[in-house]
């Protein structure tokens, strides 16, 4: 479903050139939830944006469900973009409009009629739970319930792919789970592929399938999280998967336990 | 007292001169400056349709028509007034001169409202698939829309107070007669009446910006 060929990511830092991501290739099947694990600056993020072209790669491929998007016209990236979503941080929520409103900026963006906006903006507010929240404005919502409004507008137009870029890192531990669950729940009920970044070895180990771990700009190894046993080889990897043993801190029990 | 009853009939036509020159610097500013402001945000190093050479020669052009002592713009202009209005005095031809003012000053202004867009919103419309059209419509004036009443505020009040130089052209208005009555002839109560005037006129429309401003922020 997103296939990386030999991409890779290089800018211009005063003057000197950085290489944010070396010539990397990764391939996630359908229906699959890929999470790219690694510390800052480890070039994780810079992958996923390659995933729409919001970062434009200084060499190699990108391909959605076949199509080769670094190929295509400025209208033809639009039209494949509608088809991707992705979710943020920090949300990037339009302050200024209300719930609804953000989900139809998606819908119109994809030239849907008017009437059909509002009716389908309600549907996916339904689907995050937040039917109530539809005349309110992102303000007047805690940081998880902007959190589902932003997976809200992602999902609108059906898409293929989810791109995830920290989705849960400014949320607290009980939020994240939440969050959470519910991408696990989308990705199965609407066979949506997740590609997720995360420097959280909760966060990945809890959703992913399959878990890259990247360090200086490359991808070191790639995890299959569905084994019964877990091993990695790469120093990183062990040292993640350690600190996570120690680190399945109470809060994150007490989280469950909140969960119920 | 008397001396302001004798020119009520001239007040009442300086206020018109007046709200003249500025409605029509303030239409100008919004029908090309808004545009120009939008194009100067977007043509900028790193932005949607960075353009270096295009934002180089548009912001030069801002910088240069803001550079000019207002007084020396309306002499300046004075053939082109005439040749657009067919007059070089009067109201109507300054108004040409303000709003050739207007236009760079309120650019300035909508580029700097948009710059405060954050970035992270302006990338998930673009990650949405959304047009160029969509983007400005729906995303940059929208997440600045009280920015830019604060920015139209502030036009509005500065080209109030520069319509006072219209006098120069026989442009009238409220600033020319306290010029004309009570600087230069010493009546000192015609004055003092023009400045109340301008005076309610400069809070009630602060006023006004602000409340607008405060209703279309949602960021509370």
């Amino acid at each position: 479903m997103i296939t990386f060929r030999e991409v890779s990511k290089q800018f211009k830092a005063g003057r000197q050139w950085v290489e944010a991501v070396r010539p990397t290739s990764l391939h996630v099947e359908k229906g699959q939830i890929q999470g790219i694990i690694g510390f800052s600056g480890a070039g994780k993020s810079t992958l996923l944006r390659m995933a729409n072209l919001l970062e434009l790669p200084t060499a190699g491929e990108v391909y959605i469900d076949g199509q080769e998007l670094t190929g295509l016209s400025a209208g033809e990236l639009r039209e494949a973009r509608r088809s991707i979503g992705m979710v943020f941080q920090h949300y990037n929520l339009l302050s200024n409009e209300t719930c609804a409103a953000n989900v139809e900026f998606v819908l119109k963006a994809a030239k849907l009629p008017g009437r059909e906006r509002k009716r389908r903006a309600e549907e996916c507010l339904e689907i995050v739970g937040l039917a109530d929240k539809a005349k309110q404005y992102p303000a007047q919502l805690s940081g998880g319930q902007k959190q589902r409004v932003a997976i809200a507008r992602a999902l609108a137009n059906n898409p293929k792919v989810l791109l995830c870029d920290e989705p849960t890192s400014a949320l607290d531990p009980v939020t994240t789970l939440s969050i959470l669950e519910f991408l696990e729940k989308i990705n199965r009920e609407l066979q949506v592929t997740i590609m997720l970044v995360t420097h959280e070895i909760q966060v990945a180990k809890r959703l992913c399938s399959r878990v890259a771990v990247m360090e200086g700009g490359a991808i070191t190894e790639q995890l299959d999280m569905t084994l019964p046993e877990i091993k990695p080889v790469t120093p990183l990897g062990q040292f993640l998967f350690d600190t996570a043993e120690v680190s399945s801190s109470s809060v994150w029990r007490r989280g469950e336990g909140y969960r119920g | 007292m008397d001396s302001i009853l004798a020119l009520q009939s001239e007040i009442i036509k300086a206020i018109e001169q007046t709200f003249t020159m500025v409605s029509i610097s303030v239409a100008a500013a919004i029908i090309v400056g808004m545009p120009v402001g939008i194009l100067l945000f977007l043509t900028a190093p790193g932005n949607l349709r960075a353009n270096r050479p295009l934002y180089s020669v548009v912001s030069y052009a801002v910088n240069l028509v803001r550079s000019f002592p207002f007084l020396i713009l309306l002499v300046a202009l004075i053939p082109f007034s005439r040749m657009i209005v067919g007059t070089a005095i009067g109201p109507l031809a300054a108004s040409v001169s303000l709003s050739v003012a207007a236009i760079p000053f309120y650019a300035r202004l909508v580029e700097q409202s948009l710059r405060d867009v954050p970035k992270g919103v302006i990338e998930a419309a673009v990650a949405s698939g959304a047009s160029m059209k969509h983007i400005i419509w729906g995303v940059l004036l929208s997440e600045a829309r009280p920015g830019l009443v604060s920015g139209l505020t502030v036009t509005i009040i500065s080209f109030i107070s520069y319509s006072a130089a219209a006098g120069t052209v026989g442009g009238g208005g409220i600033g020319d007669l306290a010029i004309r009555y009570g600087y230069q002839r010493f009546e000192t109560e015609v004055m003092a009446a023009c400045i109340v005037i301008l005076v309610v006129i400069v809070q009630l429309v602060q006023w006004i910006g602000s409340f607008a401003a405060s209703r279309l922020d949602k960021r509370k």
